[in-house]
């Protein structure tokens, strides 16, 4: 059965406090594409991290292997869950999916200096063979996003055999109230 | 650590796969509330029960048994989900949970799509941890499912709500937020 996971980024505290402001899976884009596979056939699972303002690799960890991945799984991250996704695929080196979609991925940790939780979610080795057990691997970037994302991408960009970018113009870091839906998100999940 | 389940019901087929209609884990007040838990530091756990439109036992069970139930876990189900918590339960008569809340509880009483998912003599241990959310004007197939309930599960409470239909945002945006669980929920 094909399947998705979704994983969010990290929101700023003041966002996670706010009882107004969505929780991190359930807005922006990510609803939207959670239907949007439900209705093409996917098994579709959007987990929440506990405290994601925080980037506590073991906290992200326990709460991402609360789902199973396999050969037909599509895993979708977002700025800091796609930098956990790279970490996590280099660390379980028996993981074999289908599709690894990185957007606006994060794993610089010069972008948020001085924050031990990141610098240890930071401190991985990538592991640069990974293509060998992930048909697709593709960035989806954008051209005014964060000068940490940019670096990201740079970094994945040299260390990952295979690695595709797609560059999307002026979509920030698809995180605002431009990005409730993200077609082009969704044709590459979709794409064969 | 202070933790929630959230449960969703059954869609009907249609609006599975119709675009008009949210996922189920993202309907009527379900995000909120998971939302309104988490700043208060909760850990909230909102799945997606794949093809819920064609419900059983299992679809709902592999779901839960996701997550870590505990002695602080409140589980909340809604229609079929609740219904499922029943049969949950009635499975694991020993299971360790602080709370579980009701939502309009489905039975399916016709047996019209369910299977054998809820086809099982109930019989509840811990009643006094459970409370039943109905309304005076739910379809009828809650009224009665809820009136089956009362018989076998009589020490659970039983909270009345007029006016509050099926407890859905469909044409009532009202229940996109519920305060009354959030408080039920908080409570000692």
């Amino acid at each position: 059965m094909k399947n998705a996971i979704i994983l969010h980024g990290r929101p700023s505290k003041q966002q996670w406090e706010d009882p107004q402001f969505p929780s991190t899976s359930n807005y922006y884009w990510i609803p939207w594409l959670q239907k949007q596979l439900a209705l093409a056939g996917y098994d579709v699972q959007t987990p929440e991290v506990p405290n994601a303002y925080i980037p506590n690799y073991a906290v992200w960890k326990r709460s991402f292997e609360q789902y199973k991945v396999n050969e037909q799984s599509t895993l979708i991250g977002h700025s800091c869950g796609a930098g956990f996704l790279v970490r996590w695929l280099s660390e379980n080196v028996d993981a074999e999916i289908d599709k690894l979609l990185l957007v606006a991925p994060w794993v610089d940790e010069a972008g948020d200096p001085d924050n031990e939780y990141t610098k240890e979610f930071m401190n991985f080795e990538i592991d640069k063979t990974m293509k060998g057990r992930i048909k697709t691997i593709k960035i989806i970037s954008s051209s005014n996003d964060m000068a940490t994302i940019q670096r990201s991408i740079k970094i994945l960009e040299s260390k990952i055999d295979g690695i595709q970018t797609i560059e999307l113009v002026d979509r920030g870091h698809f995180y605002d109230d431009s990005a409730m839906t993200f077609p082009e998100l969704l044709q590459e999940v979709l794409a064969a | 650590m202070k933790n929630a389940i959230i449960l969703h019901g059954m869609p009907n087929k249609d609006e599975y796969y119709s675009e008009e209609f949210s996922s189920m884990s993202n309907s009527h007040w379900l995000p909120w509330l998971q939302n309104q838990l988490m700043t208060k530091g909760w850990r909230v756990n909102v799945p997606e029960v794949f093809e819920s439109f064609a419900p059983t036992y299992q679809k709902w069970l592999d779901e839960l048994r996701r997550y870590n139930v505990d002695e602080k876990t409140v589980l909340i189900g809604h229609s079929c989900g609740g219904g499922f918590l029943l049969r949950w339960m009635h499975e694991n008569p020993n299971v360790l949970f602080k709370k579980v809340i009701l939502v309009a509880p489905w039975l399916d009483p016709d047996n019209e799509v369910s299977g054998d998912m809820f086809d099982v003599e109930f019989n509840i241990k811990q009643q006094e941890k459970v409370v039943v959310y109905e309304s005076d004007d739910d379809f009828d197939t809650i009224i009665r499912s809820v009136e089956m309930v009362k018989q076998f599960m009589p020490n659970a409470g039983y909270v009345e709500f007029s006016g509050y239909g099926h407890f859905i945002a469909d044409n009532n945006p009202k229940m996109l937020e519920f305060p009354e669980l959030l408080e039920e929920i908080l409570a000692k």
